[in-house]
């Protein structure tokens, strides 16, 4: 690469660090919402705890191939995962758009969505390191489930993780440039997120589906954000199924990369259009 | 009811402070600002007296952070002064917030009050079953202000489809629909063009004259001053520079010709003293 | 002309003309409903969307019961009919609740952030109603129907006979799990006053409304008590819905509901009092 084109990347680097630096530093200034956050996790990791423990009891030693423990540490990871994943990204576009800021956004030289994605990458990290990993270690002390055996494990986590994070910030990203063609669509943003919640194996692992959705279930992009990881992290997953899964997720995320492409373009054609 | 002869605001040693927190610099003050802050006492307003009489137009001058906002707020009785005496149309503001809301129409210029997705008339409706103005009254009112403010195109249209000029000309009808003796405006005119604020100015002074409606007009927009208000009052860090005509004021110090002149002349008189 | 600037107010010294009458408030609450249906019925589109989403809201809350059921005959001993006729139960007052508090979310950013607030204090009117007017959700009531249909299913399902009597308990209890839950968010969304920005307590309380609609016997000790009687959100589903099925076990419990809720309600008010008296008084 040239000198001039070096020296571009080591800036656009520099710049979406600082981006995310930014939005880890602003969530820091929300005091109110720092400490109340570390008590959020864990108390919704308890909820479903206590409701599986009640359904195992009732169904037996294992319901759908896992048993309590490895239930637990799906839980665990769900819920300590959802800290890292989980971002606004849909309604923050959506309210740009509603309140005409994102016309002001297009005059900045950087890739909109793409410093968005990165603030949320701030926040997830932000979340994950003060929520979820003291979370994690303190739910697996309570409720003794066995954390991941080997770096190897915590390396699979740690990335289906991430692949998780991207689809779920690419979906987002789709949902809240649709607002550009919906006026008022907070309730196409519920339905979503909705969606994302039961179909990525959140609240109920999706081996529990009846056996005719499950194949259906496993191809959408949605399994690939809890349902993924989840089972990284309880050691649920072979090897080969592990490779198989990053496979699929690399592969939504270039079809949903270039739906988002293709969206940003027709949108940016019509903010013109409109005038701004 | 208050008489003719109560002054419409009466205020004297008027204080107002606010505990500000200032941030640590740095990721290292931010992670010790979760745990424990650093405040320091802020005088927004500082001891001003300020008695204006029925039927005034007076023009409340000060830069951004001046304290403008603040009084206005005490005035209205949204804010409750730190210390000081305040009666405002015979009533201290904050203690009867809803009956002495009957009395005043509020203007904010940087935020509106007509509900935004619908049209100009719905708005109109509600303030008159909030008020609790009698039909009669209510057409009346309604057939005169949008005679005087050219509202008739307009009383159909979402609020959302509004220009700028538009919205603040219904704003303006929506302040005045229950015919209150005292106006305040917080910079109405941020952003109109040069008719719009023409056409602003002109109604303002027909309003004080034809009804004798007070006007308090918080701005730092000079050229409203000059069209609207006979007085001026000019505020900066909290205190009052100047209370006296607009005529003097203009002429207040050596080589000054115009009220702008005059103004800056004085902040930085100010200035220099701390 | 001088003085007092026109008729109308002369008139009406201390609200001469038009005392206060007893339907002042009632008759403004319809107005206000009133512009809220014309603002849904302006965006048509979106309306059914919101319906939409909505059930289908509803729907996949309805699928995880229904999945969960078909691996395990009961949970903590309640059939899938009861769990139904208590998640129906919980929709009452969730919808209810739902309708009129859109606001509570806004409040933090549009109300106290962005100063929203000041425009409400120059009104003639109490600020809290004012508050709860200016945002209906017309679309979350369609959880209501739906609630009532799931109770009337399994009630027939469980051969479940109800007399006057029962309705009328009802009411009350669905009644009181509205005012409940309205107190706990006026009490969450007063803490705007203090935090200076989100404090994320409430997307933590929302999540934990599926509480409300699980038998609280599958908590221990700590937590169980915690949602009983410290966030009592047992008191809004779980706990009346229960004592329908099993008066004998549950019925005691239940007829604290109401003055569970009346001290709730109490406490998001004293909140929120406090609160607009620190905003009024040191401002932001």
């Amino acid at each position: 690469m040239s000198p001039v084109a070096d020296r571009a990347l080591v800036w656009g680097i520099s710049l979406y660090l600082h981006l995310a630096r930014n939005r880890f530093l602003s969530l820091l200034a929300y005091r109110a919402n720092f400490w109340t956050g570390v008590v959020i996790y864990l108390v919704y990791f308890g909820s479903y705890y206590y409701l599986w423990k009640a359904v195992f009891e009732a169904g037996g030693e294992s319901l759908g191939k896992l048993t309590f423990p490895q239930m637990a540490a799906y839980l665990g990871a769900g819920w300590m995962g959802r800290a890292f994943w989980f971002n606004n990204l849909d309604r923050e576009i959506a309210r740009e758009v509603r309140e005409g800021s994102l016309a002001l956004q297009l005059i900045r030289p950087y890739n909109y969505l793409g410093a968005r994605v990165v603030e949320a990458l701030g926040e997830g990290f932000f979340r994950f390191v003060f929520y979820a990993l003291p979370g994690l270690f303190l739910a697996a002390l309570l409720a003794s489930f066995p954390l991941p055996a080997s770096p190897w494990q915590w390396g699979a986590f740690l990335a289906a993780l991430l692949i998780g994070f991207l689809v779920n910030s690419l979906l987002n990203c789709l949902f809240g440039l649709l607002s550009f063609f919906f006026l008022r669509n907070e309730g196409f943003l519920w339905a979503k997120r909705v969606a994302v919640d039961v179909l990525s194996g959140v609240f109920l692992p999706l081996d529990l589906y009846p056996g005719f959705l499950r194949p259906l279930l496993a191809s959408l992009p949605f399994s690939l954000i809890s349902y993924f990881p989840n089972r990284a992290f309880a050691g649920l997953l072979s090897p080969s199924e592990f490779l198989r899964e990053t496979v699929l997720g690399l592969s939504w995320m270039a079809i949903l990369t270039l739906g988002l492409a293709l969206l940003w373009d027709r949108a940016r054609r019509r903010l013109v259009v409109q005038g701004g | 009811m208050p008489g003719d002869d109560q002054p419409a605001i009466d205020a004297r040693g008027l204080t107002k402070e606010f505990r500000k927190h200032v941030s640590r610099p740095g990721l290292g003050g931010a992670l010790l600002d979760l745990f424990s802050r650093r405040y320091e006492m802020v005088r927004a307003v500082d001891g001003i007296d300020l008695l204006v009489q029925r039927g005034e137009t007076v023009g409340y001058v000060g830069p951004n952070g001046a304290g403008k906002s603040t009084t206005i707020k005490m005035l209205t009785g949204i804010l409750v002064p730190t210390s000081g005496h305040l009666r405002v149309n015979g009533m201290v503001p904050w203690r009867e917030r809803a009956r002495f809301a009957r009395t005043i129409g509020v203007v904010f210029g940087q935020r509106s009050q007509l509900w935004w997705d619908l049209a100009v008339q719905e708005t109109f409706r509600l303030l008159q079953k909030i008020y609790r103005l009698p039909e009669s009254v209510y057409r009346e009112r309604l057939e005169e202000l949008t005679a005087t403010l050219g509202l008739s195109d307009l009383l159909a249209t979402p609020v959302r489809h509004l220009s700028l000029g538009q919205r603040m000309r219904c704003e303006l009808a929506a302040a005045l629909l229950h015919d209150p003796p005292l106006l305040f405006l917080d910079e109405p005119s941020i952003g109109l063009d040069v008719m719009a604020k023409a056409q602003l100015r002109r109604f303002l002074r027909r309003l004080n004259r034809e009804r004798g409606t007070t006007v308090i007009l918080a701005t730092h927009d000079m050229g409203d001053v000059e069209a609207v208000c006979q007085r001026a009052v000019v505020i900066n860090q909290g205190k009052i520079l100047y209370d006296g005509s607009v005529e003097r004021l203009r002429s207040l110090r050596a080589g000054t010709t115009t009220l702008e002149e005059a103004v800056r002349a004085l902040y930085a008189a100010a200035g220099r003293e701390k | 002309m001088s003085g007092t600037g026109g008729e109308s107010f002369a008139a009406s010294p201390k609200g001469g003309i038009h005392r206060r009458h007893l339907l002042y408030y009632p008759s403004l609450a319809l107005h206000y409903l009133a512009m809220e249906v014309k603002c849904r019925l302006a965006y048509r589109a979106d309306f059914w969307a919101g319906l939409i989403s909505d059930l289908f809201h509803h729907a996949s809350t309805l699928v995880v019961l229904l999945v969960l059921f078909s691996h395990i005959p009961h949970i903590k001993g309640w059939n899938r009919e009861e769990m139904l006729f208590i998640y129906g139960y919980f929709l009452l007052p969730f919808s209810l609740f739902l309708t009129t508090s859109a606001n509570y979310w806004e409040f933090s950013d549009r109300y106290v952030v962005k100063g929203e607030l000041d425009r409400l204090l120059i009104r003639p009117l109490p600020v809290l109603f004012q508050l709860m007017l200016e945002e209906i959700e017309l679309e979350a009531f369609f959880g209501f129907p739906v609630g009532v249909a799931l109770m009337a299913y399994s009630a027939s399902r469980l051969g479940l006979a109800w007399g006057a009597l029962d309705f009328l308990a009802l009411g009350i209890l669905v009644l009181a799990g509205t005012l409940l839950y309205h107190g706990v968010f006026l009490l969450l969304a007063s803490l705007a006053f203090w935090a200076e920005g989100k404090t994320g307590l409430m997307p933590l309380v929302w999540n934990l409304n599926a509480y409300g609609r699980y038998p609280i016997e599958i908590y221990r000790g700590g937590l169980r008590f915690l949602l009983t009687w410290v966030l009592p959100l047992a008191f809004v589903g779980f706990i009346p819905a229960a004592s329908f099925l099993r008066p004998r076990d549950w019925a005691p419990l239940a007829a604290l509901t109401l003055p569970v809720s009346l001290a709730f309600f109490g406490l998001g008010l004293l909140g929120w009092r406090a609160g607009l008296r620190r905003y009024r008084g040191t401002g932001s």
